[in-house]
């Protein structure tokens, strides 16, 4: 719960099919990636996913105005069965653990 | 215009759910369209999937380029299918690699296509690989499409520089722009930088990494367009379409495909890296721009005839339905001229038009995608900035809801009201205003928010850290993840526990420099 034991936040949200042809832009992660990595400095996972789908893909790519054209607006965990595996971004919230008894002592 | 037709024509696609993004497998016998295999290896050949293609082009000209190199060696080849096909005039032994146990040498069987004289199976896992195959025996590595599967890259990346020979090969494809595939699992993209950064890491000496499949290719991909749509000089285009370089008569279709200069859209990555060989002097420094041929066979001047120079063909009004192939001549006709923005970070300029305060971003009267400066910095889109936005309200709402529960009280706040840092992805991000979306979205959240563009430069006590961007321009997203959750416990930064880290870690001032000065003109 929320502010029951002052747990501390990471909510991660970062390109997927996207480049912005930066020298230093390396990586892109699936939620499985995302989870992993974030799994790794021991925090928890409370959900990772796929953000903006195929829509959101192809307007992008294209330059679609999302103003006119209401197939761009961005259709937040379109699921990857319907998307065909193409999507924008990937959306993660994870959390400290809280601390376990004895654990620092 | 003509732009405006097709922009219309694929937005009531998607609408209408009649926009295959395997337009090939409904265009096929439609207007006379030929059958194309999913995969063909020949020489040249053309494969209904648009990676397949550029994948395969790719080994081509390393097998053309690589001439006595390295001479009818051993090869290591994931699952078999290239080291006996198009590989086969390299390697006359074939190491076949397949996840599988128990680990140990795998039952004998030919390979699944072409043949070699020797084949050896194994089951392994690329991450302890080096414990079941034989170390330093490799002359030529193939990493065709693997490297996105696997969930910790630098340990495999170290595995394959242990079973390389010293002057041994790497050869590297993985996809980029492209959707998310099982196979069991499906972990990371790698731009050129990204590729270069892990083979670096451990120490492989990088030819050259870039991109591979320009715009023609990813939009081509998305909208299902098969390669059998393009001409491979269209596909291999690196980095613009025709129309960005001054027409394609600018510049050969070989030095824009070999472009590394500030890709936006790209299919793929492709990377050769050798183990250096050490009974050698020490290799010069290889250039950090521009690419290394690596001997390949130029493209012959006649086939970049195939270019066409923009209006160079007749244009229809009208663009044909999506579901047609038809629709598939009409776009790829619409990148050719032009009227096509590469992407929604492309370089046109039109700021001036720009209303970012409205939320679109887009200008309503240029039909050319115009991308403010501002955003570009921040290296997100606006349809990313709107993704964002609703992303940190969903979870406004979650944390609401979450405080609703603990009675009246708390249901009365109208803001969650956390300390947070905001990390944005570069200094110039910082500079920045947040969309309006944005900003009312992080409002739901933070009492406070302090903005950065590096962790490393962050310090205070803080409830929520919003990453936004900032892991995909990490050197090591794995050091930064647990700086992060340092920064979030209050205890410093959580010491690396695992191998990849510290190799990623004594290497990171010199690869921040090498990344630096690529970013120099």
């Amino acid at each position: 719960m929320l502010a029951v034991s002052s747990p501390q936040w990471l909510v991660w949200h970062e390109p997927f099919s996207q480049a912005d042809g930066a020298a230093d832009d390396f990586f892109r992660f699936t939620s499985a990636a995302a989870r992993s990595i974030a799994e790794d400095a021991k925090l928890h996972v409370e959900m990772a996913q796929a953000d903006g789908g195929y829509s959101s893909v192809v307007c992008d790519t294209l330059g679609l105005d999302p103003s006119a054209h209401a197939a761009c607006n961005p259709a937040a965990g379109e699921p990857l069965q319907t998307s065909g595996g193409f999507y924008l971004a990937t959306a993660m919230l994870a959390r400290v653990r809280a601390p376990t008894l004895g654990a620092r002592g | 215009m003509h732009y405006a037709s097709c922009a219309l024509s694929i937005s009531q696609g998607l609408l209408d759910g009649h926009l295959p993004w395997r337009l090939n497998a409904a265009a096929r016998g439609v207007n006379g369209e030929q059958h194309v295999p999913k995969r063909n290896w020949a020489r040249g050949g053309v494969s209904g999937s648009m990676s397949r293609s550029m994948q395969h082009a790719f080994m081509w000209q390393f097998v053309d380029g690589a001439g006595s190199r390295p001479p009818r060696g051993r090869c290591l080849d994931w699952d078999g299918w290239y080291g006996g096909s198009i590989f086969a005039s390299l390697c006359a032994e074939v190491d076949v690699l397949v996840y599988a146990e128990p680990f140990g040498p795998g039952p004998t069987k030919p390979l699944p296509k072409g043949s070699s004289k020797v084949v050896r199976w194994w089951h392994a896992d690329a991450h302890t690989m080096s414990r079941v195959l034989p170390l330093a025996a490799f002359d030529l590595i193939i990493a065709n499409s693997v490297f996105e599967h696997l969930e910790k890259p630098l340990l495999a990346m170290q595995q394959a520089y242990e079973l390389l020979r010293p002057g041994g090969t790497l050869f590297w494809h993985t996809p980029f722009m492209f959707p998310e595939h099982g196979v069991p699992r499906d972990y990371f993209r790698y731009t050129a930088a990204g590729a270069r950064l892990i083979a670096e890491s451990v120490g492989l000496q990088v030819e050259f990494a870039h991109a591979d499949g320009g715009a023609a290719a990813v939009i081509g991909n998305v909208l299902g367009l098969s390669a059998k749509f393009w001409t491979p000089e269209e596909l291999a285009i690196g980095t613009r379409a025709p129309h960005a370089e001054g027409g394609a008569g600018g510049r050969s279709a070989e030095a824009l495909a070999l472009t590394a200069d500030s890709p936006t859209l790209y299919l793929s990555t492709r990377m050769i890296a050798r183990r250096p060989a050490y009974d050698k002097a020490p290799a010069a420094e290889t250039p950090v721009t521009g690419p290394r041929p690596l001997g390949m066979r130029p493209v012959a001047t006649a086939r970049n005839r195939g270019l066409r120079r923009r209006g160079s063909a007749p244009v229809s009004s009208n663009c044909p339905s999506s579901a047609s192939a038809a629709f598939a001549t009409a776009v790829r006709q619409a990148w050719i001229n032009g009227e096509l923005p590469d992407g929604a970070l492309g370089l046109h300029n039109g700021a001036s038009q720009l209303d970012l305060h409205n939320g679109t971003g887009w200008s309503a009267t240029n039909r050319e995608i115009v991308t403010s400066p501002s955003t570009s910095s921040r290296g997100s889109s606006i349809m990313l900035c709107q993704l964002r936005a609703a992303f940190w309200s969903r979870i406004a709402d979650e944390f609401a809801g979450r405080l609703a529960s603990r009675g009246p009280f708390l249901a009365r706040r109208q803001r969650v009201g956390l300390r947070c840092l905001l990390w944005l992805p570069s200094k110039k991000a910082l500079t920045v205003t947040l969309t309006p979306m944005e900003e009312q979205a992080l409002s739901r959240l933070c009492e406070q928010t302090d903005r950065v563009s590096s962790l490393a430069l962050s310090r205070g006590r803080y409830e929520l850290l919003l990453s936004a961007g900032g892991f995909a321009r990490s050197v090591d997203p794995w050091a930064t993840m647990r700086r992060a959750a340092g920064l979030l416990e209050d205890h410093g930064v959580i010491a690396s526990d695992g191998l990849a880290q510290p190799l990623m870690a004594s290497n990171r001032h010199r690869l921040l420099a090498s990344a630096r000065s690529r970013m120099m003109p």
